[in-house]
């Protein structure tokens, strides 16, 4: 009797606590409450910005790897293939030598100002060989790297407004986009991602400097080309008479000296001719 | 025993030069001169976003230049080519391209020589 008492009593204490636990179970699983509470404490919001942050980071972090599988884009390819190009030929231009500021650059930057051609930013690299006088190399829009040789301006001792004439010329073949027109390669490949193997990859690359050497050391400019830089700098120098007729000096004192010194023979096939020049620059004479 | 001696007191000497910032190189390439001129003899290259330790030094320098270490190397670099912020760099965002160039001990030296053998300048409204 008395076991059976104890039994019954167990039977109903279980099932009690069997209710008790369902009861806690609804309570849990019960997330309404929990979601009126996130809301009333801006949780989710937060989660949900920080979700995006994750999500806009993603994308950004894809965006920087692909495009560290592109092409440097127009803005900055010519500026580095050009300073490549200088260091694969220092040893030939010899350009790293000690050397004095010489006050060219800031006569040019003020002869800029004066003829009015403003913010043109401009690198300047003397060279100590005659093997190219002078040459502007392709860079980034705006920008300009000069080279000009060191020897070539002690031949012609040449004051530094002469040297401002000299790379004023090469200011504007570079406007024109001369050299880039010269290069015998398809250069669509500028800015655009990489789908060549590394191997195909350097030969482009050596590709493009042996056209820098090839138009540096020998093609130069044509007589088209010439003329209507020399035409260019005409409208340019005009209205300043003085500056106008240094102009015609100097490219008779560059005439002078590619015909009497055996160093500057090249001269006339980089840019043809002075003496042409001179001629396309002097006024008609009329036929009475 | 001498030297023993003498290069311990030297190498005291570095280690006490106190470190009063770090910056990073912004430049495509340069070098750490031995003196505060572009004309005396590099110690080592440096490449963009590389840190540098700027160094207090005992007597005044031309505030053009900097007074740094990098790496076992103290020595000048021109004050215009650091900065404090981590650069944005070629290297790093044309990473493919660049390491295609394969570039060799001599062509980061002449790359890091070309910026100190410009003279730059820009053309401004009057």
């Amino acid at each position: 009797m008395k076991a059976l008492f104890i039994l019954i009593i167990t039977i109903s204490a279980l099932s009690q606590d069997k209710r008790f636990q369902e009861q806690k179970e609804d309570a849990v699983i019960d997330y309404s409450s929990i979601r009126t509470l996130l809301k009333k404490d801006g949780l989710g919001e937060i989660q949900r910005s920080k979700e995006q942050k994750l999500k806009s980071l993603i994308s950004e972090k894809k965006k920087i790897e692909k495009k560290r599988s592109f092409y440097p884009s127009k803005d900055e390819f010519f500026s580095f293939f050009s300073k490549y190009w200088l260091s694969k030929n220092a040893s030939l231009l010899r350009w790293d030598f000690p050397k004095p500021d010489y006050g060219i650059a800031s006569h040019f930057k003020e002869f800029l100002e004066k003829i009015g051609l403003i913010e043109r930013k401009f690198s300047i690299m003397v060279i100590n060989t005659p093997e190219i006088t002078h040459f502007a190399l392709p860079s980034n829009p705006g920008e300009y790297i000069f080279i000009l040789s060191l020897p070539f301006m002690k031949s012609l001792d040449l004051s530094k407004e002469d040297i401002s004439l000299i790379l004023l010329e090469d200011m504007l073949r570079i406007d024109e986009k001369l050299f880039e027109k010269a290069i015998e390669m398809k250069l669509d490949f500028i800015g655009g991602q990489i789908k060549k193997s590394r191997e195909e990859l350097q030969a482009q690359h050596k590709k493009l400097l042996k056209e820098y050497d090839r138009i540096i050391y020998k093609r130069g400019f044509d007589f088209g080309e010439q003329f209507s830089i020399t035409k260019k700098m005409d409208a340019y120098l005009k209205p300043d008479p003085m500056i106008w007729s240094n102009y015609i000096k100097l490219l008779n004192k560059i005439n002078k000296l590619v015909k009497n010194n055996n160093l500057y023979k090249k001269y006339n096939k980089i840019y043809p001719s002075p003496q042409m020049q001179i001629k396309w620059l002097s006024p008609e004479k009329k036929v009475l | 025993m001498k030297t023993l001696l003498l290069s311990l007191i030297m190498s005291t000497l570095v280690m006490s030069q106190t470190t009063v910032a770090r910056m990073y190189f912004k430049d495509f390439m340069g070098h750490v001169h031995k003196t505060p001129s572009t004309d005396s003899s590099s110690l080592t290259a440096v490449q963009c976003a590389f840190k540098v330790k700027i160094l207090k030094s005992k007597d005044s320098i031309d505030p053009m230049w900097t007074y740094v270490k990098v790496g076992e190397d103290i020595g000048f670099i021109e004050t215009s080519r650091l900065t404090s912020n981590r650069p944005n760099c070629f290297q790093g965002k044309y990473q493919e391209y660049y390491n295609s160039l394969n570039l060799d001990l001599t062509d980061l030296y002449y790359l890091g020589k070309i910026n100190e053998q410009f003279v730059s300048k820009e053309s401004k409204s009057r």
